[in-house]
């Protein structure tokens, strides 16, 4: 049981943890997310 | 029945491990580039270039998408780009298809055998791979259509989405489209996001940019119903998981970086030649075994 567990929760904390960690250097660079609008 | 801890065989070596690697980082471009999951490549490719039984891939594709799908949705979510209730209702349909579509997987790998199945699943994903590339080709070519199948559907109860202001939208068809779609996940071990994207752009009516978020939740939601199934079963390995999802945090970085640089009219067109590329490399592989096999 833990091992199905883990095959759930270690990709959901590195997709997470990746997500986090480029926000955190669009944060530092001062960038803003841009969302265009839809044609 | 393999642990999910252990190194198996077809991965044991430095060029296998530098193929896992590469594979994912290939992946990562594509997903950058395109903004697909990527896992219709994964899962063919792991079973072609490094001899991992179709089941085996089918279960550790599933969990790679969870964590490449998370990322995009909890960016996609903050953006406001994802419709709740069309993904709670699509999500609902996705995970009893995922059990569906696995229940199927190991019924196709009992009653043919290895040999056999591996030639059935070529095909599925032959097909699967020509009907997306029309899609993308169909879609390319019919800019600005924007309207709703669902609604002209027949059949009760029907609900309204206020984010994308739909009305009279078929509750029926929607939950049959995330059938769909999970049975897709289960059977393949796909994330469906490459035929849900544009299902949600011309099926349901909604916006490319709620299309892209809602699809990523649903994604999500039937890769983790998929990848308990499979886990349970032994048929997920962690170490693949992790080095594909190792390369392809690199290999987004890169495609997204690409894409900056590329005009965005022939994004489409390209995406459109690596689905058929994948699609060619595929029967190739098919028609190898084949003549091996008889000779």
């Amino acid at each position: 049981m833990i091992e199905v567990i883990l095959l759930i929760v270690l990709p959901l904390l590195w997709g997470l943890g990746v997500e986090y960690v480029f926000e955190w250097f669009r944060r530092k660079k001062g960038s803003v997310d841009h969302t265009p609008g839809d044609a | 029945m393999l642990n999910l801890f252990e190194i198996p065989d077809c991965i044991a070596g430095f060029w296998h491990i530098t193929l896992l690697v590469g594979l994912g980082l290939g992946v990562g471009v594509a997903t950058g580039l395109f903004g697909v999951g990527g896992a219709f490549l994964i899962t063919p490719m792991l079973n072609i270039l490094l001899g991992i039984p179709y089941t085996l891939a089918a279960g550790s594709s599933l969990s790679f998408t969870i964590g490449t799908s998370v990322s995009a949705w909890s960016r996609h979510m903050r953006l406001g780009h994802v419709a709740p209730k069309t993904m709670t209702i699509l999500a609902g349909g996705a995970i009893c298809g995922t059990l569906l579509g696995a229940k199927l997987h190991l019924f196709l790998k009992t009653s043919f055998g290895e040999f056999l199945f591996t030639l059935i699943m070529h095909g599925i994903f032959i097909a699967l791979l020509a009907v997306t590339a029309a899609m993308i080709w169909h879609d390319q070519n019919k800019k600005g259509a924007k309207s709703s199948l669902l609604a002209r559907l027949p059949g009760k109860p029907r609900i309204t989405i206020r984010t994308a202001q739909l009305t009279n939208i078929s509750l029926p068809g929607l939950c049959a489209l995330g059938l769909l779609v999970g049975v897709l996940q289960g059977l393949l071990g796909i994330g469906g996001g490459v035929l849900l994207m544009p299902a949600m752009l011309l099926v349901v009516g909604l916006t490319v940019h709620q299309s892209i978020g809602t699809s990523l939740g649903v994604v999500l939601f039937g890769s983790i119903a998929g990848a308990i199934i499979y886990g349970r079963t032994g048929q997920a390995n962690l170490w693949i998981v992790m080095l594909l999802l190792a390369g392809s945090t690199i290999g987004v970085q890169i495609g997204v970086w690409i894409c900056r640089r590329l005009h965005a009219a022939h994004i489409k067109k390209y995406f459109a030649v690596l689905v058929l590329l994948a699609a060619a490399v595929i029967a190739v592989d098919f028609v190898k075994k084949i003549l091996a096999h008889n000779l």
